[in-house]
């Protein structure tokens, strides 16, 4: 199934009280998205928030009594898969797009992670698409008090500033640095919901989902610095758990071609070791054997399907992955990967299997292939 | 799937080069049993010090097994990493400084 007939899906997430749902209100109000279909996610049992959100109720569905990260990842598949069966059947209005509310508290990559593995959503779905409220007067305290926070800010594709116009201009100056801080790739939008010049930041939403998935070919751009590891952002401490808690990004470049295979054990084991504390992770890697680039990008545990560009996007021949991570020394990062890197060569040398004749099927023996040994004729009877 | 002990094929995961038509346009056509084969000696090489070794089952999952014979049988890298910690008894830590010293120590 081609990506014209997927629909698109987009995750509305942020914090406690930042105007998500006055946001899902105002998208599901607006024409260009009065044809999605909602999920609504609520922790508590008894569900409030779906009341408040002015939409077909045959088109909504709510999940409560759980995170949509931990508790009812389930009911999310069994959702999607009863909305496309009634969309199907034609029980209700072919909908157009599928818009996901999280919790407050969620963690939004365990979402992006089921839909990418679920096969109903692979089939039938685009790539996700996240969108984040931040509260512009609270963000520094939230972020500060709460990971989960940081960590909806730095799975966001689009962070949208709500209640804008609650605070002078330094402030908002300052929370839109601190949400680039924490993740450079995404777009900044400001909003003032509530007011009557939403249609303005509506549209916007909506000409970011009709662009499709961005290429995270800009990594390189957003980070042009000459240093080998490069620290972007002093970080937020969190005071409720002590000074490792902080958020940082930092670059590595790699003058030398990096063997893919090699790569992919490291990075494998870094995220499955360290993905709790690995937000986002970016690259352009200049692969052994390969005249062009690939770019990956991954959050916390989970690793999009890697990129093969046609070609270098400039003269700069070097590997670039930039990290935003919890508490992760670069320098280790560095090493670790260095070290990894090098393993390659050191087990080509070391391969037992190296200049040796292989003696099965498949091998040849002086030029002459050795074949797959008969049956015996007590078999073939 | 095997009829004979139940192993599911495995399908395509990101690190896999051998089928990207990238890999065999540049003129390195990687071989998905050669792919393996280094994938298998790369995951030996860090887990020697942990006394976990891993093994290829039939081009379709992988064995790990440890120092007193215990074994365990999954499908990509990611499962690779989560048996090992089980079976070494301690989190493998691709940032633990001793770790890294072993690797770089040259083989004899």
């Amino acid at each position: 199934m081609s990506d014209v007939q997927r629909l698109p899906v987009l995750i509305l997430t942020g914090f406690l009280g930042s105007g998500k749902t006055t946001l899902l209100n105002r998208l599901v109000g607006h024409a260009l998205f009065r044809d999605s279909a909602v999920l609504i996610n609520e922790f508590g049992e008894i569900a409030l928030d779906h009341h408040l959100v002015m939409h077909s109720a045959d088109r909504m569905v709510v999940l409560a009594g759980g995170c949509v990260c931990c508790a009812v990842r389930e009911d999310v598949e069994g959702a999607l898969r009863e909305l496309f069966d009634r969309r199907d059947r034609g029980q209700i209005p072919a909908f157009e797009r599928i818009i996901i509310e999280t919790t407050g508290l969620a963690d939004p990559v365990p979402l992006l992670l089921t839909l990418q593995t679920f096969g109903l959503a692979r089939s039938r779905l685009q790539p996700p698409r996240v969108i984040t409220t931040v509260d512009a007067a609270l963000n520094a305290q939230t972020v500060a008090a709460f990971s989960e926070a940081l960590r909806q800010i730095a799975a966001a594709d689009l962070v949208v500033i709500t209640k804008a116009d609650r605070v002078e201009d330094p402030t908002l100056a300052m929370v839109r640095e601190r949400v680039k801080a924490i993740n450079p790739w995404c777009r900044v939008a400001e909003s003032n919901l509530a007011s009557s010049q939403a249609d303005a930041g509506l549209r916007e939403v909506y000409a970011f989902l009709q662009a499709g998935s961005a290429r995270p070919q800009a990594v390189w751009q957003q980070h042009p610095r000459g240093h080998r590891i490069d620290w972007t952002a002093g970080g937020h401490t969190n005071p409720a758990s002590g000074a490792g808690h902080q958020a940082q990004s930092f670059s590595i470049s790699l003058d030398e071609a990096i063997d893919w295979g090699s790569f992919g054990v490291w990075l494998t084991l870094l995220l499955h070791r360290h993905g709790e504390r690995v937000l986002r992770v970016k690259g352009i890697v200049n692969v052994a054997g390969l005249s062009a680039p690939v770019v990956f990008h991954a959050a916390q545990h989970m690793v999009h399907p890697p990129e093969h560009l046609d070609s270098w996007p400039s003269e700069d021949r070097r590997s670039h992955i930039v990290f935003i991570v919890l508490g992760l020394d670069p320098a280790l990062v560095l090493r670790s990967l260095r070290v990894f890197s090098s393993l390659a060569a050191r087990v080509a040398g070391a391969s037992p299997q190296r200049g040796v004749t292989p003696a099965g099927a498949g091998g040849t023996v002086a030029g002459r292939p050795i074949r797959r040994p008969t049956a015996p004729s007590w078999i073939r009877g | 799937m095997c009829g004979l002990c139940g192993a599911l094929g495995s399908s395509q995961y990101w690190t896999d080069a051998a089928g990207r038509p990238e890999f065999e346009a540049a003129g390195r056509k990687v071989v998905r049993r050669n792919e393996r084969s280094q994938r298998v000696a790369l995951v030996n090489a860090v887990l020697r010090p942990c006394h976990v070794t891993v093994h290829d089952w039939g081009g379709n999952s992988f064995v790990l097994q440890n120092a007193v014979g215990k074994k365990q049988n999954v499908y990509n890298l990611a499962g690779v990493w989560s048996a090992a910690d089980e079976l070494a008894g301690h989190p493998v830590d691709p940032l633990d400084e001793h770790l890294l010293d072993e690797l770089e120590r040259p083989r004899t």
